[in-house]
């Protein structure tokens, strides 16, 4: 076992440019961790794991996979440690101490500027990336796997199921998504401040997880609106891909197989084709991520979700746009933040496509061993 | 099928044959055609339901809200509850909702007029943002993907490569201020306030196109003035992908048999062009028909930024308003146009391909 992964490693010893190294470091660190809680599971996955280090090698090949990825993790990072590395609370509001701070400009008192309220503009940032990563993770978990979950039924049972589920997901697309959103958005906010209300431990990890204080709790409700609302918006697109794949699937013969032995269907449906139809979903999720927080920006921007003070990149626009074009900064650098997000994951996922791959894949292998021959 | 056909061929004169297959086509198409309304049925059917639990979903008291807030009377609150079935069980206040947005009975309580008047009123606009936007799509997409499939691999390619990638990741309000900066505050060639009147002839609702059908040029160049920077930021998302959705429909196009037998046959490349340029116009349909779409989708935004008085804009008002019955309107329309434009993709593909079986 030990021989044969130290084997693929001596293989490539030669030409791992550093990227591969760290990427390296990041596989043995992740196996590190999963050998802690399940034995012998380094042992049992050797091959996938020599698979998951050649996807990163090809992916270190492809330098807009690299800008996409180091991007992403760039605002994961910001996004989980922004709010504690702000230097203001996104609640402190300097004018009632200094009235020049009211919209002043960048470099005057704060790096990049004030808003009107002579609120930092770093701040509001850092604070506006835990906002947009926690509600687009969010959507991502609520909408897709209720999408993978129907589209697997759909293209398992077929029949009057399948009608049933893909004329339910039909309404859902009769909508231009964001008009649906946008209702959903508007409507959801005063059934949902009760629950809230009611729900003292939802309340608390809500809070939690945008990092606001306790006096914003009543603001809640609109934020978890957006994020159902989006949810809603989002599912029936990954009901449609995972039926057609599951399809496709259901005829091959590893799943009669599996039925010949008489496997239970949610065996069959979750430990047998879900892996089989995972790469390309993975795909759409890092591509739609994008779109989410461009969505969800959108949606802030006219006026939905969080009010202030809670900090959110398309709400700073939305507040700036008051003022423009005097206060500039409060336009052109949320926009940039976002542009740059949205750009990172969409850089990330079509590198992704390629490297999911197989073909291509082994191409990259191929190249990575025959340079090794030169050597 | 085809087989069929093929058998007919050897014992009936050609032309026979011509004429019966194109019948056939005729009958199939016209069947396919009768299906398609057919499931367009329940889809509008869904598009109610989904409006409805939007309608249901309304916060418990919007009657207070309506009668004045706070210090409202009882008693208006009792009509306003009577008038719009609140109390009354579901199918009641769906039937109510349904019918009423039909027969365009429900009042809106901000504006006193009944509710699909006001949307009526500011549809033209959007349609005509959409249709603008819908131009400068079609103005740089179609060109930018056919040069960069023409001239492979070359620095255009990378850039509508580059573009279409900046295309789907540029929030729009950031690009219409950016835009608004440049035109309006710097160079002041553009204008902001207000919206052109219509011409007093109205032929197709669309203002832009009723002034050029009557001669009108004067307000025809108003109202290009007023749209064409709002349609070029709501089209720059799909330019990008309709370009790059060319080049790659294109080139598969290209790669086709028949493509070599032509070269081999010694046909003059403009004609080569034509033929492959036929074959990739399948798949460009679809992507084209789908961007309406999502032109009209993006219009809530673009009229914010640009303050067009269109039915996105309308929504965001009665947002802010909680006029519900105007959310609840605007959604249906929006929906009804999406779904008649994914009608007429279908049908579009259906005639243009000639292939296509149904």
């Amino acid at each position: 076992m030990q021989e044969t992964d130290q084997a693929v490693r001596m293989n490539e010893e030669y030409h791992r440019t550093i990227l591969d190294r760290v990427s390296d470091k990041v596989i043995d660190f992740l196996i590190f961790f999963i050998s802690i809680f399940r034995k012998n599971w380094k042992e049992k996955n050797r091959s996938r794991v020599a698979e998951w280090r050649l996807m990163f090698y090809a992916l270190n090949r492809s330098p807009p996979g690299v800008i996409g990825l180091s991007l992403v993790t760039i605002f994961i990072l910001l996004g989980i440690f922004g709010p504690v590395i702000a230097p203001y609370r996104y609640n402190y509001f300097p004018l009632f101490e200094e009235s020049k701070t009211y919209l002043s400009p960048p470099g005057e008192y704060f790096l990049l500027g004030a808003d009107h309220f002579g609120r930092d503009l770093v701040s509001l940032l850092l604070q506006g990336a835990r906002t947009s990563l926690v509600i687009s993770i969010m959507v991502i978990l609520l909408g897709v796997p209720f999408g993978i979950l129907l589209g697997l039924i759909a293209g398992y049972f077929g029949g009057k199921i399948d009608e049933i589920i893909m004329r339910v997901t039909d309404m859902f697309l009769a909508f231009p998504p964001l008009i649906l959103a946008i209702a959903f958005a508007a409507v959801l906010p005063d059934r949902i401040s009760t629950l809230i209300n009611q729900n003292e431990i939802l309340k608390q990890i809500l809070l939690w997880l945008f990092a606001l204080d306790r006096t914003e709790a009543g603001n809640l409700s609109r934020l978890l609106a957006v994020m159902i609302a989006m949810a809603i918006v989002w599912w029936p697109g990954y009901a449609r891909i995972t039926r057609g794949s599951t399809l496709t699937e259901r005829e091959s013969l590893y799943v009669e197989s599996a039925k010949a032995i008489g496997l239970p269907s949610t065996r069959i449906m979750f430990r047998h084709i879900l892996p089989n139809i995972i790469g390309p979903i993975l795909v759409y999720i890092t591509l739609d991520f994008g779109m989410v927080v461009l969505t969800e920006a959108g949606l802030s921007f006219l006026g939905l979700g969080a009010t202030p003070p809670i900090a959110d990149w398309g709400r700073i626009v939305y507040d700036g746009s008051q003022f423009f074009p005097n206060a500039w900064w409060l336009i052109i650098f949320p926009g940039l933040i976002v542009l740059l997000d949205v750009l990172g994951w969409n850089l990330l996922g079509d590198s992704l496509r390629d490297i999911l791959d197989p073909k291509l894949r082994r191409s990259i292998e191929f190249k990575v061993k025959k340079k090794k021959e030169k050597v | 099928m085809i087989s069929e056909t093929y058998l007919n061929q050897s014992s009936i004169p050609l032309l026979d044959s011509v004429t019966e297959k194109r019948g056939e086509k005729l009958t199939e198409l016209k069947r396919f055609l009768a299906r398609r309304m057919l499931t367009f049925i329940p889809t509008i059917l869904g598009v109610t339901l989904i409006v409805f639990a939007i309608a249901y979903l309304i916060p418990a008291d919007p009657a207070r809200a309506w009668a004045g807030g706070e210090k409202a009377s009882q008693k208006a609150i009792e009509i306003i509850k009577e008038k719009y079935h609140m109390n009354d069980p579901w199918y009641v206040q769906y039937t109510f909702l349904i019918t009423g947005l039909i027969k365009n009975e429900i009042i809106d309580p901000r504006t006193s007029n009944p509710v699909m008047d006001d949307v009526g009123k500011r549809f033209p606009v959007t349609f005509q943002l959409a249709l603008f936007a819908y131009f400068f799509v079609l103005l740089i997409g179609i060109p930018l993907g056919l040069i960069s499939a023409l001239k492979r691999d070359s620095a255009l390619d990378t850039f509508v490569r580059v573009f279409a990638l900046f295309g789907v990741s540029t929030p729009v309000f950031w690009l219409g201020y950016i835009l608004i900066y440049i035109f309006f505050v710097n160079f002041r060639i553009i204008n902001l306030a207000g919206v052109p009147p219509s011409p007093d002839t109205v032929i197709t609702h669309v203002p832009v196109i009723d002034a050029l059908l009557t001669g009108n040029f004067e307000l025809f160049q108003q109202h290009v003035a007023r749209f064409w920077l709002p349609g070029f930021v709501l089209g720059f998302m799909g330019a990008g992908v309709v370009a790059r959705f060319v080049r790659n429909s294109f080139l598969e196009a290209i790669s086709g048999d028949y493509i070599d037998f032509l070269k081999a046959k010694g046909v003059p490349k403009l004609r080569i062009y034509r033929h492959a340029m036929k074959n990739s116009l399948v798949p460009i349909t679809t992507v084209l028909g789908l961007q309406f779409g999502f032109l009209l989708s993006g219009a809530p935004i673009t009229e914010t930024i640009f303050g067009l008085p269109g039915i996105g804009l309308y929504a965001i008002y009665s947002i802010t308003a909680l006029d519900f019955p105007a959310i609840v309107a605007v959604t249906f329309v929006f929906a009804l146009v999406y779904v008649i434009a994914n009608l007429i993709v279908d049908i579009m593909y259906a005639i243009i391909d000639p292939r296509v079986r149904y």
